[in-house]
């Protein structure tokens, strides 16, 4: 039973931490929460549907489809984001705080309900890009969709660490949320660094979507919204603005939330006020999360 | 070397009438200034003089109200900073300013930033050539550290090092965008006389690699032994220019600034 909601967990957490990732990379350099990334996310397994209604031939079933969803999906769901940077929140960058935090939510509003009036009001089954068969490892059943999703979300973060602690322009990033005057005072085009932080969280939000409708397969116009919330969460738990602290937290909220429903009774009703009781607790005795630091107020 | 405009003889950077108004303030008011390739030049004054404001409207940091400069030949007042850089002119920070979260090493690495190409294929396809490029900024980058005297720090946090460590971490860091110019914004705040020392003899030696220095400074020991020029602002206008010692003897200079003083 343990061992079961572990996987489970894990299943879960692994697309929470992704999507986590996409808050928290938005906010480390912006300072910024980005509520529309819920619905990036949704658009980024509509791109995949849309896919294989217009051309299945180019997603056959089984690991190549698979990775050409999650590519077509990350490109996708990472222009929107970009799109919606250049013109819901650049043109206010140097607004008050909450202008473009009230634009991120009208940008959220505008695309849900762009999906609802053109695309589907309905449940559109997703397609099975991958086989769904049963595995038992030590009593536990995996399904082969959990170890996909699990194996794609591990893959991407490796590859986002690679990118964020290896590469140049990883290092601009990193420059840039540490302190993104200086880092244009050093050369850095923040402007730039600023969009292809949003193109990096879009794709891996993008990801997100993709591994959601496999795992659950079908998805709606409004399946952003709830973990989109859970893992927003999930990155103020680990620390916002702090990625090995997104991934965390998404992994401690997704276990959290399916160990809650296992062995409380009626636990499935009770999981999120659980999960969210815990961060409560979680931001009491540590404000800024779990690996979060405390930021000294500038003199 | 970009030489339009640059022939020799030519100001490295010259500054006309430069103003930059906040509502009714006149931070700086038609303030003008030449440098020659190879100066080091001090500006001072007393506090809110309009010398920090100067260097925020050089490098860009604000857009400047009136006026123009030219550096190399070219308009760069309003530039964003990143292409003010581009161009030549780096600084560093009466706060200290480093990326506190990185390696004292790539602190300096990200000021080569905008000498380097940062294409996103490269590394992600690990081609040769992009190794070959990191390997080169890296060499680059240490060989600063070394020059500063901070090669064995390398590995360290940038908010780890002590105090004058991380001043010279900043000069280190703005010299990888290889600069013709830099600023200098009070480079020996909050240090003892022999960090000064040290600080002094490190302007000096990056004026010899052919660096032109531009520094607001508040020691007046400082200022006297290492400037070719020195300029004296108050209250954004520029009120005497001179050698160092023909400065201290203008009376508008004591008045303003070395009055209360002068030792």
């Amino acid at each position: 039973m343990f061992l079961q909601q572990l996987v489970n967990g894990l299943t879960l957490g692994s697309i929470y931490s992704l999507i986590a990732l996409g808050y928290t990379l938005v906010y480390g350099i912006l300072v910024m929460i980005n509520f529309a990334h819920s619905e990036v996310l949704m658009v980024g397994s509509f791109v995949a549907l849309a896919v294989f209604r217009f051309a299945p031939a180019i997603l056959p079933q089984g690991p190549v489809g698979l990775i050409v969803a999650l590519v077509l999906s990350m490109a996708g769901a990472g222009v929107l984001n970009v799109v919606i940077e250049r013109f819901a929140y650049r043109p206010l960058r140097h607004a008050q705080k909450l202008a473009p935090l009230i634009s991120s939510i009208g940008v959220s509003i505008v695309l849900q309900n762009a999906v609802f009036l053109w695309v589907s009001t309905q449940s559109e089954s997703f397609p099975e890009l991958i086989a769904a068969t049963q595995f038992s490892i030590g009593g536990a059943g995996v399904s082969s969709l959990q170890l996909v999703c699990m194996a794609s979300a591990i893959g991407l973060m490796m590859g986002l660490h690679f990118f964020i602690e290896h590469t140049k322009v990883g290092k601009a990033m990193r420059a840039c949320s540490d302190d993104l005057e200086t880092a244009g005072l050093m050369g850095i085009d923040s402007s730039r660094i600023i969009a292809l932080t949003f193109l990096v969280g879009g794709a891996l939000g993008g990801a997100a979507g993709v591994l959601y409708g496999l795992n659950y397969g079908s998805i709606k116009y409004n399946l952003g919204f709830l973990p989109g919330v859970k893992a927003f969460t999930a990155a103020v738990l680990g620390g916002i603005g702090n990625i090995r602290g997104a991934v965390l937290g998404g992994f401690i909220l997704g276990i959290m939330e399916v160990m809650a429903a296992g062995y409380i009774p009626r636990g499935s009703d009770w999981k999120d006020v659980i999960a969210f009781s815990v961060l409560i607790f979680v931001l009491l005795l540590r404000p800024s999360g779990i690996l979060g630091e405390k930021i000294a107020e500038k003199v | 070397m970009k030489t339009a405009g640059g022939g020799k003889g030519a100001p490295l950077l010259e500054v006309r009438q430069l103003s930059q108004h906040f509502g009714g303030l006149k931070a700086l008011d038609g303030v003008d200034l030449d440098l020659s390739q190879g100066e080091i030049v001090s500006v001072i004054g007393p506090n809110g003089a309009g010398k920090t404001t100067f260097f925020n409207v050089m490098t860009g940091v604000y857009p400047g109200t009136e006026g123009a400069i030219l550096f190399n030949g070219e308009a760069v007042r309003g530039l964003p900073s990143h292409e003010v850089i581009r161009r030549g002119i780096a600084r560093t920070f009466q706060n200290i300013r480093l990326f506190s979260n990185m390696t004292a090493l790539e602190n300096v690495m990200v000021g080569r930033h905008c000498r380097t190409r940062n294409g996103l294929l490269a590394p992600l396809l690990r081609l040769p050539a992009y190794y070959e490029e990191e390997r080169r900024i890296e060499a680059a980058a240490k060989d600063l550290l070394g020059f500063v005297g901070l090669l064995s720090f390398g590995n360290h946090l940038a908010k780890n090092l002590p105090y004058g460590d991380q001043r010279r971490l900043e000069i280190a860091r703005a010299l990888a965008t290889e600069p013709k110019l830099i600023i200098l914004d009070e480079p020996t705040a909050g240090m003892n006389p022999a960090e000064c020392e040290r600080l002094v003899e490190l302007i000096r030696r990056i004026r010899d690699r052919g660096v032109t220095v531009l520094l607001i400074e508040h020691q007046m020991r400082v200022v006297m032994g290492i400037s070719d020029r020195v300029v004296v602002l108050d209250y954004g206008v520029k009120i005497a220019e001179g050698k160092p010692l023909e400065v201290t003897k203008n009376p508008r200079v004591i008045e303003a600034y070395l009055g209360k003083e002068c030792d």
